[in-house]
């Protein structure tokens, strides 16, 4: 790793500030949470900033607070076992997309902020030996070379398949994003925070630079249900093949507003809206779900060497919905 | 000394045959049937208390005033020339020293350029990153099906000598014919000429199959490293190595020492597998940057330099055809393969059609295919788990083809009284007998739309008793009563130190704990490397050789002491005794007529006429899901012939351990190869999928009580054998899970679902 | 905004603590604000000694400093400037879990922790847990269980299991195999670790 310079603001304004003179100045910073996705980078010389802005020893916006309209808001700090233990009757499919990230190791260091913002594990872009579209390189070096774990939806420019769990989450959820910076901060919808390689080849979100997760808010409801599954090649760490979360608020057996969610398939999270429309205002069974499983693949392009995600898209919706509405998807014998 | 004759037992437990063998001089006579005061039981490992408290230090751990950390600038490109190699600002950086062999061509990604010695190891990274080198990037080939195509780039313009290590099978060395970036193909059979063209002719039916494998690289958990430090014309050196003297060796040669002018300690090494015999490139390296500097270095590689350049199993292509007849008697079987090892040979998979089964006549052509990617190396039980999977696979093909239970297939190709207990024994634990019932049950399950299926599988395991000659054990009595033993040795895990400690406790009636048991040192008596399970079978009888020396001499000291004749005394429990009297050990040794006691023992070559071959059985138990194509093993049943075991937790934990990388090398395994850069995609953990805790089955290590007779323990090695027929034992349960028979490992859930039907084809471009 | 103190340990959970309403109104800091700020930090960190920034932590229940380069991570500083080698470093990218330590009580790897990130809290590494004569519970455990073989991923390991047990003294073993995930053993010790950690649980000692 580049040796750098380390500054410890004090508050988040003055991690802003900080920034902020970075950014006019021309010099690269890069702000730091737990640092598990950083110094990855830094390791790799995929990242090498002159100055490292460290958030981590900030008190505020470290924990998880509720209030008494029955928001619930996640400071960026939190790390993703403390959202695993602590939201697990509130929001399981949040919980579980937590609980089921990275290691052990890794979950109880990096925090949901850090998770929202880290870059894609594509491989191609992580390796220092190769410049793909995404480091300034002339072309997605994946889409005509190994991508089998790539993007299914959505890849015409770039196939990376976006990394955060919890994005897959929160966006099923909801969830609005507040963010703090010089010069003003702003609240984003979750919808709104993912961003598609076709807007800005070099990021994956909407966060200008310099421009820092402080929040996260998430609404519970009356009758709210949510799930998270994801399937995995190997089950001690390993990224998903293939991952979905449903939302949706049971009104009296029937399933009202919901969010199907897929993740692991494209360069954001995104919603299954074809899959959403079949059960949006009906009460979730086997056949139905099995129907938006196989819904939510439409608009699928996948590349040479993964259109065996295809079905597994299909397999996750489908489990998901079922896992939300506390039904059996027949896989329980697995564990 | 004249020859002496005795009578043995041998052959399994409760049906031994007496046979007469021909005692090699010196050596005592083997271990009588029946149970043993100390070895062959259960015994928490010596070492284990300093290994989880982390005081046990390897070569990464070596810290020494003045110390260097290496670093090792390395390839970018798969094949380039090398135009300018500019270290100027490298230079620069203090206490830089470099080491630039001036290489004019590079053949790999990953391939080592130069390497660079500075005071911390930031400073020598800072300074590989300022070396800049300027490369005419050539055309590379990097697959196995690419590079046997005429007109591919070439990897070699000349014929390749092959190179040997220690973990290689052995086998001819001869000069191959050399076409293109194919070597080979190395032909061999069993039987007589022209005996399968004439079984083919005559059979009932024949079969073929053709199977892949990917290339698995070791990860050896302590990356490959060196530490060298020159005292005066001495080069000492502390490796992470199986071959303390492999090492030595090597670096003698390289240095043009005297070989005691080097010295190699390794006291713990983090694993090997096959991957760490020699001193490797960068010990060499760590070696010049010493002398240059004047100062000790540290060579550890990252990992993914590991991955890229210390070693891997080679993948391959094998076609087997079989023919058989309707009762499923296979009479013969002509065997093919091709596999990639980049720019090293030794990729051939035929040693497992040739000697696992009963096969009357076999014919094998294995050819090696370069590439422009890290030399291959041996990985446990080289060439064997690809000939197994290759193979059972081609029995339970036929096995479904009959209508036959592919266990009674196996059993009437199988004429190794060993092995049939093995699948008696294993069957009946595992609970062979549900296959039909199960069968059954996943029909339920589909009919009730669940997707999870389950099945179950087993497979042959084959391997050899190498030994290794010349190795010697000295042990060393003190006045005091301090019993040490010398090998040099290392132990890569395998804890033979407890081994040693046990037949030496067992001889001199001693407790395991008081042993002082001296390894991993070139300086002590010659030793195995360890690789090819040769460990144990060869050291053991030396140990056990020198141990019964040892005690003759004590036995003639305490006959003094006691007034009784040496014959008559009971060492037992730390005491000589006879007749009603008893003397401690340690006041016998206290009248020893020098300082020290010395007793050495060799390993003698093994008694004629036993077979060398290894057997085991496994079984595997799997569920499919097959909406998803995820596999999860759920049970390993798996039988071995050790001989007569020496320290069983170690055994035990080594069946274990093979089966997990079997497991992995089955379902996860494979260094991925981006074909248009010729770069390796995954040369790290995060991508290069090994194992986990939750990918871990309930695992059933078994032993066959057995009397091989080859040596005076009846020692043999389990490291290699415990790996061979996982994977095909799983791939076998997959099958039965699945009614889908994979072909290529890993079996991957893109595969399985690409078997089923379920990935649309028109959407796949291949 | 400008009165915060350092993050206390602990500081996790469902406190009120902290919670700062109507942040993006809040006292608008600017580039220009940053170079007062960039300015301070730096007479700071001049203040300290040459070539690095000073660390004080606790250390096995011990107080330790040292003066770090920013870029110096956890594993390095203990390995390279305290001489605990017990720590290993298998990848070096928080994927195999041999530098794995207790950060205020919690497995984390040590390789990607920068070591002033530790600054103020508590490190436990395995020579912390119990030494070879006065082996801790789960050290006896693994023994008993020869839940190592080339030992290299043990402590990690080790360290993984002592972080679960502090929390659950009584896993199941599906926590257990949760709790190791993170911990690759190329040996195949896994059962082994199942057995120690089931074994530890059983004996009812609360801590690893």
């Amino acid at each position: 790793m580049k040796s750098f310079e380390r500054l410890q603001p004090k508050s988040w304004d003055d991690a802003a500030a900080l920034l902020a003179t970075a950014k006019r100045d021309k010099v690269h910073a890069e702000a730091k949470g737990a640092g598990t996705e950083l110094v990855d980078r830094l390791k790799e010389y995929n990242l090498a900033p002159d100055r490292v802005v460290d958030l981590r020893r900030l008190t505020s916006h470290s924990s998880i607070q509720r209030n008494s309209s029955g928001a619930v808001s996640i400071g960026a700090l939190v790390t993703l076992s403390t959202i695993a233990e602590g939201l697990k009757s509130e929001f399981p499919a949040l919980a579980d997309a937590c609980l089921g990230a990275a290691t052990p190791q890794i979950r109880n260091a990096a925090t949901l902020a850090g998770n929202l913002c880290q870059r894609p594990r594509c491989w191609y872009f992580r390796s220092s030996d190769f410049q793909c579209l995404k480091k300034g390189g002339v072309e997605c070096l994946a889409k005509a070379g190994e991508n089998e774990f790539h993007a299914v939806f959505g890849n015409n420019t770039c196939a990376i398949v976006h990394p955060s769990a919890a994005g897959v989450a929160l966006l099923a959820l909801d969830a609005r994003i507040e963010t703090l910076a010089a010069g003003g901060g702003r609240t984003l919808l979750a919808a709104d925070f993912f961003q598609r390689p076709e807007l800005d080849i070099f990021s994956e979100n909407a966060l200008k630079p310099g421009e820092l997760i402080v929040e996260v808010h998430v609404d519970t409801r009356p009758g709210l249900r949510s799930a998270y599954r994801k399937i995995k090649q190997k089950q001690a760490f390993d990224w998903p093949l293939a991952d979905a979360a449903v939302a949706f608020r049971d009104d009296g057996g029937a399933a009202k507003d919901v969010r199907v969610v897929i993740g692991s398939a494209a360069p954001v999270p995104f919603r299954a809206k074809g899959a959403e429309a079949l059960v949006e205002g009906k009460r979730i069974d086997a056949a139905l779900a099995a129907q938006a499983g196989r819904a939510a693949l439409e608009g699928a392009t996948p590349l040479e060497k993964n259109a065996y995600k295809l079905p597994m898209v299909a397999a996750v919706v489908r489990r998901t919905l079922l896992a939300a509405a506390g039904l059996s998807d027949g896989t329980e014998a697995f564990a | 000394m004249a020859d002496v004759k005795t009578k043995i037992d041998v052959g399994l437990a409760g049906k031994t045959k007496t046979i007469e063998v021909v005692l090699p001089p010196g050596d005592p006579a083997p271990y009588a049937v029946g149970e043993r005061p100390v070895t062959g039981k259960r015994r928490p490992r010596l070492d284990g208390p300093i290994k989880v408290t982390g005081r046990a230090l390897y070569t990464h751990d070596v810290r020494k005033p003045g110390m260097l950390h290496a670093r090792v600038v390395r390839s970018p490109y798969a094949h380039a020339k090398i135009l300018s190699i500019d270290t100027s600002a490298a230079e620069k950086i203090p206490g830089v020293v470099i080491e630039n062999p001036k290489k004019s061509a590079v053949r790999y990604h990953g391939e080592a350029v130069l390497a660079l010695a500075a005071p911390t190891a930031a400073g020598a990274e800072d300074a590989a990153r300022a070396v800049k080198v300027a490369y005419d990037v050539l055309p590379h080939t990097v697959s196995l099906a690419a590079a046997r195509k005429e007109g591919s780039p070439l990897v070699f313009q000349k014929a390749v000598e092959e190179k040997r290590t220690a973990g290689d099978e052995p086998g001819a060395a001869a000069a191959l014919p050399q076409t293109g970036n194919v070597r080979g193909p190395k032909t061999s059979e069993k039987g007589d000429t022209g005996a399968v063209e004439k079984a083919f002719a005559e059979a009932d039916g024949t079969l073929e199959v053709v199977t892949t494998t990917s290339v698995q690289t070791h990860v050896c958990m302590e990356t490959h490293s060196l530490f060298a430090e020159w005292v005066g014309d001495t080069l000492e050196v502390q490796a992470s190595t199986q071959g303390t003297f492999s090492v030595r060796d090597e670096l003698s040669e390289v240095f043009k020492l005297a070989k005691d002018k080097v010295r190699v300690r390794a006291e713990f090494t983090g694993g090997g597998f096959g991957s760490k015999f020699g001193a490797g490139d960068y010990g060499v390296f760590a070696a010049k940057l010493a002398k240059k500097a004047g100062k000790p270095v540290l060579m550890a590689l990252d990992r993914k330099e590991e991955s890229l350049s210390a070693g891997n199993r080679p993948d391959s292509w094998n076609r087997v055809k079989l023919a058989y007849r309707k009762d499923g008697t296979v009479t013969a079987a002509d065997y093919e393969s091709f596999g990639t090892a980049g720019v090293a040979t030794g990729t051939g998979t035929g040693g497992f059609v040739k000697a696992a089964y009963g096969f009357p006549s076999v014919t094998v052509a294995e050819s090696d295919v370069f590439t422009h990617l890290g030399p291959g190396c041996a990985m446990r039980a080289p060439g064997h788990p690809q000939g197994c999977f290759a193979v059972e696979t081609a029995l339970e093909e036929l096995a479904a083809r009959l209508g036959m239970d592919p266990l009674a297939l196996r059993l009437k190709n199988d004429p190794s009284e060993v092995r049939r207990a093995e699948w008696e024994i294993g069957a009946k634990e595992f609970g062979w007998s549900r296959r039909a019932q199960i069968t059954k049950a996943n029909e339920a399950a589909a009919a009730a739309g669940s997707p999870l299926r389950r099945g179950i599988g087993c497979a042959a395991s084959l391997w050899y008793t190498f030994v290794a000659p010349g190795s010697q054990v000295l042990v060393r009595i003190h006045r005091d009563g301090t019993v040490e033993v010398e090998n040099g040795v290392q132990d890569i895990g395998g804890g033979v130190r407890n081994a040693i400690a046990m037949v030496v406790a067992e001889e001199l009636g001693l407790s395991v704990e008081s042993l002082r048991v001296k390894i991993g040192d070139s300086r002590y008596p010659f030793g195995p490397a360890s690789g090819g399970s040769v460990t144990t079978g060869s050291l053991i009888p030396a140990v056990r050789a020198a141990a019964v020396h040892a005690r003759e001499k004590l036995l003639d000291v305490a006959s003094k002491v006691l007034g009784a004749p040496a014959s008559g005394i009971v060492l037992a429990n730390g005491a000589f005794s006879a007749g009603g009297k008893s003397v401690e050990f340690r006041k016998v040794c206290s009248r020893l007529p020098g300082e020290t006691l010395v007793a050495t023992g060799d390993r003698a070559k093994d008694y004629d006429g036993a077979d060398t071959r290894l057997f085991g059985a496994q079984f595997a138990e799997v569920v499919v899901d097959v909406e998803t194509g995820v596999v999860a093993v759920k049970k390993v049943v798996a039988v071995h012939d050790c001989g007569q075991p020496v320290w069983k937790t170690g055994v035990e934990s080594q069946i274990r351990g093979g089966i997990l990388q079997g497991i992995s090398y089955a379902l996860f395994e494979e260094r991925v190869v981006d074909e248009r850069s010729g770069r390796v995609l995954n040369p790290n953990v995060e991508f290069y999928k090994v194992l986990g805790s939750k990918d871990t089955p309930e695992i059933v290590p078994l032993l066959v009580d057995f009397y091989p007779g080859k040596n005076n323990a009846h020692a043999r090695g389990i490291g290699e054998p415990a790996t061979v027929p996982t994977a095909a034992a799983v791939a076998n349960a997959i099958a039965h899970a699945t009614g889908v028979r994979p072909t290529a490992l890993p079996i991957t859930p893109a595969r399985i679902l690409d078997l089923l039907g379920k990935v649309a084809r028109r959407e796949v471009k291949a | 905004m400008s009165d915060e103190k350092d993050r206390p340990e602990g500081a996790r959970g469902f406190t009120r603590r902290g919670l700062i309403k109507g942040l993006a109104t809040s006292a608008v800091a600017s580039a220009a604000a940053g170079a007062a700020v960039l300015a301070e930090e730096r007479a700071k960190a001049d203040a300290s000694a040459a070539g690095g920034i000073p660390v004080s932590l606790t250390l096995n229940g011990a107080p330790k400093k040292g003066v770090f380069e920013a870029r110096t991570t956890l594993a390095e500083a203990l390995r390279d400037s305290w001489g605990l080698l017990g720590t290993k470093v298998g990848c070096d990218r928080g994927a195999c879990g041999a530098c794995t330590v207790l950060l205020d009580g919690v497995a984390v790897n040590s390789c990607l922790t920068l070591v002033h990130d530790a600054d103020g809290r508590k490190v436990t590494t395995i020579e912390g847990l119990g030494s070879p004569e006065a082996l801790s519970p789960i050290q006896k455990a693994f023994v008993e269980a020869d839940a190592l073989q080339c030992g290299f991923c043990t402590p990690g390991m080790v360290v993984s299991c002592a972080g679960l047990l502090a929390k659950d003294p009584h896993p199941t073993p599906h926590a257990v195999k949760e709790a190791v995930a993170g911990n690759l053993c190329r040996c195949g010790t896994y059962t082994g670790v199942f057995a120690a950690c089931e074994a530890t649980g059983k004996t009812g000692v609360n801590h690893g």
